[in-house]
């Protein structure tokens, strides 16, 4: 059986309004995908029409090989802005509603709500919330169910730093873990670069893949001569990449080998070391201004 | 689950402040009916004589076949006349065989609302008190049901790991408790106000197709329970078309549709129609000499009603998507 969420040429409509063509993905358990364009390209109508709040016109979706309208989908944890929860009810007491569970039952998820700083706040009354303690609590609420694969709408929109981070990590280990497949939409690229996967976008209806993040290492060496520089590229058991004369990229996989790098540089003129960061915004950019020059 | 739901409706305002609707409306109402009770000494319809022992009812077993003897054939009321006084005849008949003396005897087509005892409360607040708790019903299924459409806690709610119907039926469960709940509460609360009122007679005479005599306890036993299914019915046909719209506007118009079809437009419109059978409960169609037949196809239609709509409603809510 395949485990993954296949969306294969996803047609949609709103009346004349043409959202979805062809759209076709693969949302893998054990990966986190990304997906990014402007607002109301599509992002949310994709994870509607997987969590089946609104029909398709053409195409098929199928959860673990079973087309979604064939069964009820029970293995999909979504988060969306919209979804509410009872205001005079504290924190506690909601999760205790919604996952039908004793509240001295939940406190074996203490480690999320202490990732999100919410261990007090679960216990005051929902109404209480900021904003963005509520984006907090709404993802508590989806890790502590027990799905195969979380469809993520703006999950990270009102969320501080610290939030980000913490949130970032928990789906990390528990990605590793647990082996989920996430899917996280964002209007924002800068919040799913590092995070995920793979990156989609959908620009003109179509969803492409923006990039597969590799997780190799890059380091530029420059060095004060052309001959140390041509030695050490020589010396080195790695993939190397020469910009000019007197420096080069060399690629690794993990931090702990740039040291053994740095030290066989050193002994010849080594004079700067600097780590070289792909910036996904600008591939993203290129995509799409590639796309309207074709246009 | 119905745990949790309790929990729910017990921490929301809406509880609190329909029971006190409720109890002030009901003491209200109570309050009035001891306040305007009169006396009436004409307890038979049938003008039935007085007897004192079996003896005086076949002296007017006697007198009544003498009547009838002398009826004139060709008078135009004849057809009438003869049936009212066959069925007087069947009444002292029955009498002789189940003795009950004059004095404890009430005829139940008799019975005045307002009636200065509290047998004729108890069988007024029963209505009194179901009318009552009918609206409160209305309001806890949309507090059950429609709520989480107008709050949004529905996309969260009906995307957990258990089933759609699982927790519709569950809500259904705790709403019956529910109104069961504030039936029992309401009538308890009737109960206090009907205690200054004294019972005159201990039995009553069921005169229709048959012939019978229940003790006034019974009635009222009976009567309440009936009651209780007779809201359970309407109730739950709240409860299904709630969960067939979903909509919490939608469903306050339908649910308030059918209050006004089933409590006034068939009452004033059709009042002498088989129809009104459907609005009361079976036991006041015993009392009030409603043929057997046309009550048992009420049962019948009734509860083919609540199944069909119950089974529609519950597999339309299993395939429909989440409402936004």
């Amino acid at each position: 059986m395949n485990k993954s969420i296949s969306v294969k040429s996803l047609f949609k409509s709103y009346k004349e309004l043409k959202v979805l063509e062809n759209v076709n993905m693969e949302i893998t358990k054990g990966k986190i995908i990304g997906l990014v364009g402007r607002n109301g390209s599509g992002k949310s109508t994709l994870i509607k029409n997987i969590m089946k709040f609104i029909s398709y016109d053409k195409g098929n979706i199928l959860v673990d090989d079973i087309d979604i309208n064939e069964k009820d989908i029970l293995d999909i944890g979504y988060y969306i802005s919209e979804a509410s929860f009872y205001p005079n009810f504290t924190g506690y007491q909601n999760l205790a509603y919604f996952l039908n569970m004793k509240e001295d039952s939940l406190r074996k998820y203490d480690e999320i709500y202490q990732a999100f700083e919410m261990n007090e706040a679960l216990n005051r009354k929902y109404r209480t919330y900021s904003l963005g303690m509520k984006q907090r609590f709404g993802l508590i609420f989806l890790l502590t169910q027990e799905k195969g694969y979380f469809l993520l709408d703006e999950p990270l929109s009102s969320l501080d730093y610290q939030g980000k981070l913490e949130f970032k990590k928990l789906i990390k280990k528990n990605v590793e873990n647990k082996a989920y497949g996430v899917l996280i939409v964002s209007h924002q690229l800068e919040n799913l670069e590092g995070f995920c996967d793979e990156i989609w976008y959908i620009q003109n209806k179509k969803i492409k893949l923006l990039d597969v993040i590799k997780k190799d290492i890059e380091y530029k060496l420059v060095f004060a001569d052309e001959e140390s520089c041509t030695q050490t590229i020589n010396q080195l058991p790695y993939l190397t990449k020469k910009i000019d004369n007197l420096s080069f990229k060399v690629k690794i996989d993990s931090e702990n080998e740039i040291e053994n790098i740095i030290k066989k540089a050193s002994e010849r003129s080594l004079r700067e070391v600097v780590k070289v960061v792909n910036s996904i915004i600008s591939k993203y950019e290129n995509a799409i201004i590639g796309e309207h020059d074709e246009k | 689950m119905m745990r949790n739901e309790f929990y729910r409706i017990s921490n929301s305002h809406i509880f609190y402040f329909l029971i006190l609707l409720s109890v002030i409306a009901v003491m209200l109402l109570s309050n009035f009916y001891v306040n305007n009770t009169y006396n009436d000494d004409s307890y038979f319809n049938m003008e039935i004589n007085e007897y004192s022992s079996i003896n005086d009812l076949n002296t007017l077993i006697d007198e009544v076949e003498i009547e009838i003897a002398n009826l004139d054939v060709n008078s135009e009321y004849y057809e009438n006349d003869l049936d009212q006084l066959n069925k007087e005849k069947e009444v002292y008949e029955y009498l002789i065989s189940n003795y009950i003396p004059f004095v404890d005897l009430y005829e139940y087509s008799a019975i005045r609302d307002f009636r200065n005892d509290r047998m004729a409360f108890t069988l007024w607040s029963n209505g009194m008190v179901s009318f009552v708790c009918l609206l409160v019903s209305f309001i806890i299924v949309l507090f059950l049901v429609n709520l989480d459409y107008l709050y949004k806690t529905n996309i969260n709610l009906y995307n957990t790991s258990r089933s759609k119907t699982d927790i519709l039926i569950k809500k259904y469960f705790s709403y019956i408790v529910i109104s069961v709940f504030f039936y029992i509460l309401m009538t308890l609360l009737t109960k206090v106000f009907g205690s200054v009122l004294s019972i005159d007679k201990n039995y009553i005479l069921l005169v229709g197709e048959n012939i019978n005599i229940i003790s006034i306890n019974e009635l009222m036993i009976y009567d309440t329970i009936s009651n209780c299914i007779n809201l359970l019915f309407f109730g739950s046909l709240f409860f299904f078309v709630a969960a067939l719209v979903r909509d919490f506007f939608i469903s306050l118009i339908a649910n308030l549709g059918l209050i006004a079809v089933f409590g006034f437009f068939i009452p004033y419109q059709y009042p002498d129609n088989h129809l009104l059978q459907l609005m009361q409960s079976s036991f006041d169609s015993y009392c009030e000499m409603v043929e057997g037949t046309i009550i048992l196809w009420t049962i019948i239609i009734k509860t083919t009603i609540i199944l069909l709509i119950g089974f529609f409603s519950i597999y339309s809510f299993k395939r429909q998507r989440v409402k936004f």
